[in-house]
């Protein structure tokens, strides 16, 4: 498996880690909790290529300040795995890099890599 | 009885009630469910018992569109035609399939899918096939997975696989001791002879490769060729209409189809379990089967796509010992005594080193990666054709040119598809997908592209005389007594292999012919 796996991997498993080690959510956290940063922001900076100019984006990034994130590691975990499903569900997703990525995990990467 | 036209001392002048060209799945379907009735049947065919390089050089033609759209490749011209070398996928064509597609320019047949239904049940046993269960299959995977791909408007389908049957060897006993059945081999059909408003078929005219030329005449007649051939028999048979018999609509060697076939896309998991459970190929009831996903109607037509279905394939090849081990312990999980277990033991045992690596990656997990590979209708296009060229093969007959073409839309759909599948693996925590990058290239197609070897279209079926070549009995619009079977009359292919369809319209084909010659 390619490095992007273990990225996309890490990215599913983010929810669960917040959950294992008990984080109090604040925004710089993300950062911390993503083992392959350079990837991530690799594919940050192609998804701010592709769709950063769609108007979307700011609004995404507000998703990552909203209050009900805010608090125990346990509802973020909860909100992000949510925030997903609901995502693939809706049919919001956008391809980078050939990864197909819930809308709101791209915004995550494009957050980390501004 | 069988008659080796090569033979110089062999009859030359045939009659009969029914006379059909080609012994390939559609032919020999029909004389299966004629024999032993009281129609006399006469079934002609190109090549011998074995495959022969002169025959077979008779096929030879141009491709302009894109690659593996030659006859030559993919077409055996011989007893039993392309059947001594098909894989034994089968599955039917569904519902929808029939249907008319707003989005979808000239879709729909004439026939509904209930009306092939009876055929498709007589189509099983002559595949031997082992289950006519298409859909979500039993015992196969677990309950809570497919119902979670279920909710994400994906519907589950199964292929169920011939094992495969060789048409020339399964029923060449059954043919020759029919009493009504006669089999005229190194017979090629060179000119179908009409009367003189071209609406009715006197008797067909036919050769050796060494030149003994023969006659038939009969009351109905029957092109089983495939749908290059059927075509390229109609465009040929030129003599009152000057383009082709059957071509008042100028439909004829239009719309040819094929079902683009590849990897769309690799599925990477942490479920691997899951996806070889839920997706590998599996021996069950007294055959093999394996499961796959298509988007659902309401996706389809959301998305205005074309039909199309996704296989989930390990791109870690377990071996035979491997998949021995997994028959036992399904059949056990079932609560039923092992089928073959004697046979798979033994498998087991042969292939030890094999089955021990297989074991070790799946218990550690090294088995994350999985090919996601679309098999994918094509939208009916007339430009995409088979048509004449100046050339002509050693008996006369004027060379095949096929065009394939795909278009942008098609690939438009199969990228579509594959979003809509790819949501529902991740939806159902099954997965993600990473493209393929070939499908994210703009419109332009790869070459080449697997096409299955599943030529259909070319005769198309349709109620009006001005949209097709055949009426819904597969009986040409303009021509009262030539019928086609095959592939060649399907108005739209659906995704799935057609041999199942063929060899079901073959049936229904047979009994309406029955029923007219003895009427």
């Amino acid at each position: 498996m390619n490095r992007r796996y273990f990225f996309i991997a890490s990215l599913c498993a983010l929810a669960g880690a917040l959950a294992r080690r008990e984080l109090v959510w604040e925004s710089s956290d993300w950062s911390a909790l993503i083992p392959d940063m350079e990837t991530a922001t690799e594919i940050g900076r192609a998804y701010l290529r592709a769709y950063g100019g769609d108007g979307n984006t700011a609004f995404r990034y507000d998703r990552f300040q909203t209050p009900n994130t805010s608090g125990q590691a346990a509802h973020l975990a909860q909100w992000f795995t949510d925030q997903v499903r609901e995502d693939f569900r809706a049919g919001d997703t956008v391809v980078v890099n050939g990864w197909q990525l819930a809308r709101t995990e791209a915004a995550l990467c494009g957050l980390l890599a501004m | 009885m069988y008659t080796d036209f090569e033979d110089p001392n062999a009859l030359s002048e045939f009659s009969c009630d029914v006379c059909i060209v080609g012994a390939g799945a559609a032919g020999i379907s029909m004389a299966l469910r004629l024999a032993n009735t009281p129609v006399s049947v006469c079934l002609l065919e190109s090549g011998g018992f074995e495959p022969e390089p002169a025959t077979q050089s008779l096929y030879e033609g141009l491709s302009l569109g894109h690659e593996r759209a030659s006859p030559l490749g993919c077409r055996l011209r011989y007893f039993g035609g392309t059947t001594n070398h098909w894989q034994g996928w089968c599955a039917p064509l569904q519902e929808l399939d029939f249907t008319v597609r707003a989005w979808i320019p000239d879709s729909g047949w004439p026939l509904k899918r209930s009306d092939l239904d009876p055929f498709y049940d007589a189509a099983q046993s002559i595949l031997e096939l082992g289950s006519d269960d298409y859909e979500r299959p039993e015992g196969i995977g677990d309950e809570a997975s497919w119902r979670a791909l279920q909710e994400e408007s994906v519907n589950v389908h199964t292929w169920q696989y011939s094992p495969p049957t060789r048409f020339g060897k399964a029923y060449r006993e059954a043919l020759d001791s029919a009493n009504n059945i006669h089999v005229v081999l190194h017979a090629n059909v060179i000119e179908l002879e009409t009367n003189h408003h071209a609406n009715a078929v006197e008797s067909v005219h036919f050769q050796s490769l060494g030149g003994h030329a023969g006659h038939l005449t009969a009351r109905c007649y029957v092109l089983a060729c495939g749908a290059m051939e059927n075509a390229r028999l109609l465009l040929q048979s030129d003599g009152v209409q000057s383009s082709g018999l059957g071509n008042q609509s100028g439909t004829l060697g239009r719309y040819f189809l094929q079902h683009p076939e590849r990897k769309v896309a690799s599925v990477l998991t942490d479920s691997a379990d899951r996806l070889v459970h839920l997706f590998d190929r599996t021996r069950a009831n007294n055959g093999s089967s394996r499961a796959h996903l298509t988007c659902s109607k309401q996706i389809q037509r959301r998305y205005s796509l074309l039909n199309a279905g996704f296989d989930i394939i390990p791109q870690r090849h377990f071996g035979s010992g491997y998949d021995a081990l997994r028959g036992v312990v399904h059949d056990i999980r079932q609560g039923e005594w092992p089928n073959d277990l004697d046979t798979r033991v033994w498998t087991m045992l042969s292939d030890m080193r094999q089955l021990g690596g297989d074991l070790y990656d799946r218990a550690s997990g090294e088995i994350a990666g999985f090919d996601l590979v679309a098999h994918a209708e094509q939208a009916p296009n007339p430009e995409s054709r088979v048509a004449l060229t100046a050339e002509r093969d050693r008996l006369g007959m004027r060379k095949l040119q096929v065009d394939w073409r795909l278009t942008s839309d098609d690939k438009r759909s199969i990228l579509e598809s594959t979003l809509r599948i790819g949501e529902a693996l991740a939806s159902a925590n099954l997965g993600r997908i990473k493209i393929e990058e070939w499908l994210l290239d703009g419109d332009s197609w790869p070459q080449p592209i697997w096409s299955g070897c599943h030529h259909m279209g070319t005769t198309r079926m349709s109620d009006s005389p001005d949209t097709g070549v055949v009426n819904r009995d597969s009986r040409l619009h303009s021509v009262r007594n030539l019928y086609l079977a095959g592939s060649s009359i399907f108005p739209t292919g659906g995704y799935v292999t057609p041999t199942l369809t063929i060899v079901a319209l073959a049936l229904r084909l047979a009994d309406h012919l029955q029923g007219e010659v003895t009427s």
